[in-house]
């Protein structure tokens, strides 16, 4: 046998995980992500489960590097932390920084912004983050425990559409 | 960011020649659009078919660039990639832009209308 498993609850058996820490910075996650998409393809998952992954991880790290280090150039220390556990259900998403806190309050939910394709100066540049995220995952969570931010979600093995699929499509 | 440009016909063709437009380049990518459209006056057909990537931000970039062509030029997409494709979809942002599956069809489309 050669070559790394599958992912378990994909294909094979092997326990599948993979931890990365790099700068919050708009170039580090590129890097990050095309780490985890690589990792992903070895691992055997699915195209489908490789593209969420991919979307939801972006719109996840871009929050943090936009919200919890506003400041630009960001402060060397500056980091993420993602760690990606793979189990029978999909994968376990958890990602960590020691950003500011987001505003107390629930968590941005599924809306998207006003859009009026016929007001073209009017249109939305921003605003789509969270509906991304949302729709592309299950079971998202946001701790703060030390000084650190824990955002935690779930990517299915299956993708089962959401609300907002059903409302779009 | 690499975007290669044509005029054809009265028309602006514009090319992403890079896998991705994501929060790394969007400015860069906005920046780009309108070095290249500014001076024309006529409708862009963007090429997407080489970009396999778009997130909020790079989805973000390109509402900027419809918007610096302004109400009286049109800005339509083509060779959604099908990560693009379901970014657009789920933010509605299809609904803004004229889509057609590969700069054949987009042309043959115009030319069928106009």
């Amino acid at each position: 046998m050669t070559g790394p498993g599958p992912i378990p609850g994909v294909i094979g058996p092997r326990p599948w995980g993979l931890t990365l820490r790099f700068a919050a910075t708009p170039v580090a996650v590129r890097a990050a992500l095309s780490a985890v998409d690589a990792g992903l393809a070895d691992a055997g998952a699915p195209d489908d489960l490789r593209a969420r992954a991919q979307i939801a991880l972006a719109e996840a790290c871009n929050n943090i590097v936009e919200h919890a280090y506003p400041r630009h150039p960001p402060p060397t220390e500056a980091h993420i932390r993602l760690d990606i556990a793979a189990d029978l259900g999909g994968l376990q998403i958890t990602l960590r920084d020691r950003g500011r806190a987001m505003p107390d309050g629930p968590l941005p939910g599924r809306e998207l912004p006003p859009l009026d394709p016929g007001d073209i100066a009017g249109l939305p540049e921003g605003g789509f983050g969270w509906a991304i995220l949302r729709d592309m995952t299950r079971a998202i969570s946001l701790s703060r425990r030390n000084g650190q931010n824990i955002l935690r979600f779930r990517l299915p093995h299956a993708d089962k559409p959401g609300p907002l699929s059903r409302i779009v499509t | 960011m690499k975007m290669s440009f044509e005029h054809r016909d009265g028309l602006g063709l514009l090319r992403v020649e890079e896998p991705r437009i994501d929060a790394s380049v969007a400015i860069q990518f906005k920046d780009r659009f309108h070095d290249l459209t500014q001076n024309g006056t006529g409708d862009v057909i963007l090429d997407l078919s080489q970009v396999d990537f778009l997130d909020s931000s790079g989805l973000g970039a390109l509402v900027g660039a419809r918007k610096l062509l302004g109400a009286g030029r049109v800005l339509e997409l083509c060779g959604l990639t099908p990560t693009v494709d379901r970014v657009m979809v789920l933010t509605r942002m299809h609904t803004v832009f004229p889509i057609h599956p590969d700069l054949v069809t987009a042309l043959a489309t115009r030319a069928a209308t106009s």
